[in-house]
């Protein structure tokens, strides 16, 4: 008997290659679907995304900005042989993040303002984390972080519980501040109260707000300015403030503008103490406790952990260099902001906006700032440790343009010095904003 | 610390803003050194009616009639008439001069003292009171300068009597106040206690005339006669310096004559340099005294006072004045803002001529001023000018950007201006600016691009020369605040700039 046998196929067979090639479709749809398996649970917060492989919340990647780097509000801050970088690109409003790749800065967007004004950046870093801070349209402070061992391109929002119960209205005069514990501090001039505030935002992002300094404390002696200095129409007590950590120390240096006078505040466990470091007086005996004093405070502590600022004089138009010995501060002149003119005769310069303070290798002072009358960068660098006695001397650095306008300047063990500051070209169109780095082997 | 200001110091203190607060005035001085005085660098006139007029100023507040107390022989036991300690307002005051002899006199209408009594008449003791009128007091005494009353006096420019004066009363007479019970019973005061009293009152009146006549014209009306230094405050220890006017009054110089009273003075001027000046020696205009003053030209201008200072002086005083540091002004609060007296409007800088017109700077600017070279200074006799002329005259200015004050542009020029004294308020002179010419001004700003177009720098340093000190340049008059001076016109002559004022009791 002959028959045709068609080939049967086991129908099991079949079924099982189409459940197959369906398990094998759904897993390849499964990963390739937004809406898959991989949810986050809880939802993640504003600023970050969700990893749909991983069921993580990551930071939100930011867009490469792709134009020539600008300088205006610069903020910078080294960490692990890194240096961070935040600045604003003025005609766009870009806020920009990013870092120093073999010298040249690679940055980022962050968000976008609607008008740039008078806006400046804070940030600071520690061993894991970079945190940047600024001032939203609202008023109130935004605060971004990076972890150091992501992407470079992946920033975080701080999301703030509560952040809407904060009272408070922020302004251009604030500093932020990382502490060993990752907390994060804040330090600021409350626009309504013209006072000195602090908020803190702990890890699990609880935040706590309290005054650091409000003139009205009984017993204060800091009640009223000093021997009737008190200067009529100018109010405000936080100007220019500047954090620092300092083991479990918190100091911010700031500008007293009703009294013209340099302030310091220490937190104490809860609460703060509060002392006028510089009245008007520093390195003049001579001097009239009316003069004005204190703006652009920096402050840095060397590896013996005293504590150090820089700041300007105002009404002597220099920089002054305060240091902690034996409870007291010392006083030199890290600038008087005298040149020699065209004619042999010594010219007043304005110096001393923008300073910002760190050390070296070798813990000598180190700070960078403003010389307003030739609008060039300079650095003034004390020969010696604060073990030592010794002068400042001076350096400029120039810039094919105006330079020196946000001044900064870090130090890191692997990378050494770097100063940064905002450019100003003119052109047909007005200023354009640029950013100058020098590293380490062009700095004194 | 009295404060004078002196007009020579002034030209140029006023003509760079220097304001009075910024200066530190003190009397004598602290140079070790003794300088060489130009002999008659300035001299003053005043006329008799203006001399009179200084004596009613001086006494505007009484003349002291007062005597000690003096014994008089009477029936009692014990009477003693004084003492005298009272103040008689002068009606009025006039200066005769005749056969060159001045005499001073004083005129009182209603002259009345009260002399008072102290009677003593066993254990009782008796204070009575009489009242010595007359319907008018005259008292005359002839004057001259000290020198020629005592050779070694101090002050030998000062006037003092010379020689005995005269008192005359008219109606004068007698009352006693209130009841006196010793004299109701006594007949005293109708015979020699009357006469004594008088005769008392003679006495005190022969001081008081004597008094009068004495009277410093030059302290008086303020004039530099010893010496002051002046110091520049500024919280920029670069622009710390000290100048330093010698002054004296030249030997032998003062006078009184038919015409009034005429002072000379020897005058040298230092200075101590501020780093912010040239470093540069001083070449002021060559040396030649004021001429003499005619009263003519005081008696033509109706002027009771007559002030001529050498332009070499004048020369000397702009040129250390700016050794000094006294005119290295500008942001020394470090800040800019309408506030600021110097402060102008940025709109008004035509920054467009320089190639800033795309800037964009604050609102305000301010300027700050040095100098390469020190001023110099030139009368041109018969148009009433002072040219002054500054070589490497540095003004930068300062405006805002991003709300820090930055030098904008550095300009520096060589230009002359010409100046013409003028009327002005109470106190000061107004120097015009007459005109202004550029030798040759260059701009330098880093905050201009490369394609920027120039325009013509003369002109625009011209025209930011007026902005600034257009109106601005006041001559304080050389006497004290609230000295009642007032400029009637000035002259500038052939050596000396000359001042004519008139003196005004009302101010």
């Amino acid at each position: 008997m002959d028959s045709i046998h068609t080939p049967y196929r086991r129908p099991g067979s079949a079924l099982c290659r189409a459940v197959v090639v369906l398990v094998l479709l759904g897993g390849v749809l499964a990963g390739c679907d937004p809406s898959g398996d991989g949810r986050c649970e809880p939802a993640c917060n504003s600023g970050e995304v969700c990893n749909r492989v991983t069921g993580e919340c990551v930071p939100v990647r930011l867009k490469r900005y792709e134009g020539k780097a600008p300088g205006r509000g610069l903020a910078m801050t080294a960490t692990g042989g890194r240096i961070f970088l935040g600045a604003i690109e003025p005609r766009n409003g870009y806020l920009l993040v990013g870092s120093l790749s073999d010298g040249q800065p690679r940055m980022y967007i962050l968000r976008q303002f609607q008008q740039v004004g008078d806006r400046s950046l804070a940030m600071d870093s520690t061993d894991d984390r970079v945190v940047v801070g600024w001032l939203a349209e609202d008023g109130r402070y935004r605060l971004a972080t990076h972890r150091l061992d992501g992407e470079p391109d992946r920033w975080s929002t701080v999301q703030i519980q509560g952040a809407s119960n904060l009272d408070y209205v922020g302004t251009h005069d604030f500093d932020v501040t990382l502490d060993n514990s990752g907390v994060i501090h804040l330090a600021f001039r409350d626009e309504r109260t013209d006072t000195l505030r602090h908020i803190s935002i702990d890890t699990e992002a609880q935040w706590s707000l309290q005054d650091i300094d409000t003139r009205a404390d009984e017993g204060d002696e800091q009640a009223s300015c000093p021997d009737g200095t008190a200067l009529d129409a100018r109010e405000g007590l936080g100007v220019d403030p500047d954090l620092v950590v300092r083991g479990s120390d918190l100091l911010v240096g700031y500008h007293d503008r009703a009294c013209g006078d340099l302030r310091l505040a220490r937190r104490l466990e809860d609460d703060w103490a509060v002392s006028t470091v510089d009245q008007g007086t520093a390195g003049d005996p001579m001097g009239s406790t009316a003069n004005i004093t204190g703006r652009h405070p920096s402050l840095a502590v060397d590896s013996s952990g005293r504590l150090a600022m820089v700041y300007r004089d105002v009404s002597g138009s220099r920089l002054i260099f305060a240091f902690q010995r034996n409870g007291e501060f010392e006083f030199q002149i890290a600038d008087r902001g005298s040149e020699l003119g065209d004619f042999s005769q010594r010219r007043k310069h304005l110096v001393g906006q923008f300073a910002t303070l760190t050390f070296d290798e070798r813990d000598r002072p180190r700070a960078a700032y403003l010389d307003a009358t030739d609008a060039t960068l300079k650095v003034a660098h004390r020969s010696e440790s604060l073990d030592e006695d010794a002068s400042f001397g001076q350096q400029t650095i120039d810039a094919d343009s105006p330079n020196g306008f946000s001044s900064r300047i870090v130090f890191d063990p692997s990378v050494g010095l770097v100063a940064g500051s905002e450019t100003l070209s003119p052109t047909p169109d007005g200023l354009a904003s640029g950013l100058q780095i020098i590293e380490d082997g062009d700095l004194p | 610390m009295k404060r004078r200001l002196y007009i020579a110091l002034t030209i140029l203190v006023a003509s760079l803003h220097v304001a009075c607060d910024d200066v530190t005035f003190m009397e004598g001085t602290t140079s070790p050194q003794s300088p060489i005085l130009e002999s008659t660098a300035a001299r003053s006139r005043l006329t008799t009616g203006g001399l009179e007029s200084l004596y009613e100023i001086r006494w505007a507040n009484g003349v002291p009639l007062e005597f000690e107390r003096r014994v008089v022989s009477t029936d009692f036991e014990y009477l003693a008439l004084g003492p005298l300690d009272d103040s008689i307002d002068v009606t009025s005051w006039s200066i005769a001069v005749e056969n060159e002899r001045t005499t001073l006199r004083a005129e009182v209408e209603g002259f009345e003292t009260v002399v008072p009594l102290r009677i003593e008449q066993g254990v009782g003791t008796r204070i009575c009171r009489v009242r010595v009128k007359a319907d008018r007091m005259d008292a005359s005494v002839p004057i001259n300068t000290r020198s020629q009353v005592d050779p070694d006096a101090e002050d030998p420019t000062a006037l003092s009597a010379l020689g005995s004066p005269t008192v005359e009363f008219t109606r004068r007479r007698t009352e006693l106040i209130g009841s006196c019970p010793p004299l109701e019973t006594s007949t005293a005061l109708n015979g020699e206690l009357d006469s004594d009293i008088l005769t008392y009152v003679d006495d005190a009146s022969t001081k008081f005339a004597l008094s009068i006549a004495d009277i410093s014209p030059s302290q008086e009306l303020g004039l530099l006669d010893h010496d002051v230094e002046l110091g520049h405050v500024t919280p920029f220890d670069i622009r710390a310096g000290t100048l330093t006017i010698f002054s004296q009054p030249a030997p032998e110089s003062s006078r009184l004559n038919t015409n009034g009273y005429t002072l000379d003075f020897d005058m040298a001027v230092e200075s101590s340099r501020a780093r912010c000046a040239p470093p540069g020696t001083l070449n002021p205009a060559d040396a030649r005294s004021p001429a003499p003053i005619p009263a003519s030209v005081l008696e033509s201008t109706d002027a009771d006072a007559a002030y001529a200072l050498s332009i070499r002086t004048l020369s000397a005083l702009a040129q250390n004045g700016v050794r000094a540091g006294l005119g290295c002004i500008g942001l020394e609060d470090g800040s800019i803002s309408d506030e600021s007296e110097d402060a102008v409007s940025t709109d008004d800088l035509d920054l467009e001529r320089v190639g800033l017109g795309e800037l964009k700077p604050g609102s305000l600017a301010v300027p700050v001023i040095s100098f390469g070279e020190f001023p110099t200074v030139e009368n041109v006799p018969g148009t009433n000018v002072i040219e002054i002329g500054w070589d490497k005259f540095v003004i930068d200015i300062y405006a805002e950007i991003q709300g820090v004050p930055v030098r904008i542009l550095h300009l520096t020029t060589t230009f002359e201006f010409a100046l013409q004294p003028a009327l002005s308020r109470q106190g000061s002179l107004q120097l015009q600016i007459g005109s202004i010419e550029v030798e040759s001004a260059e701009v330098t700003s880093r905050w201009r691009h490369e394609d920027a177009q120039v325009g013509d720098l003369k002109q625009w340093a011209r025209r930011l020369i007026i902005l600034l000190f257009e109106d601005r340049l006041q001559l304080p008059l050389p006497v004290e605040p609230g000295a009642p001076l007032e400029l009637v016109t000035t002259q500038v002559r052939d050596d000396d700039l000359l001042l004519l004022l008139r003196i005004d009791s009302r101010l």
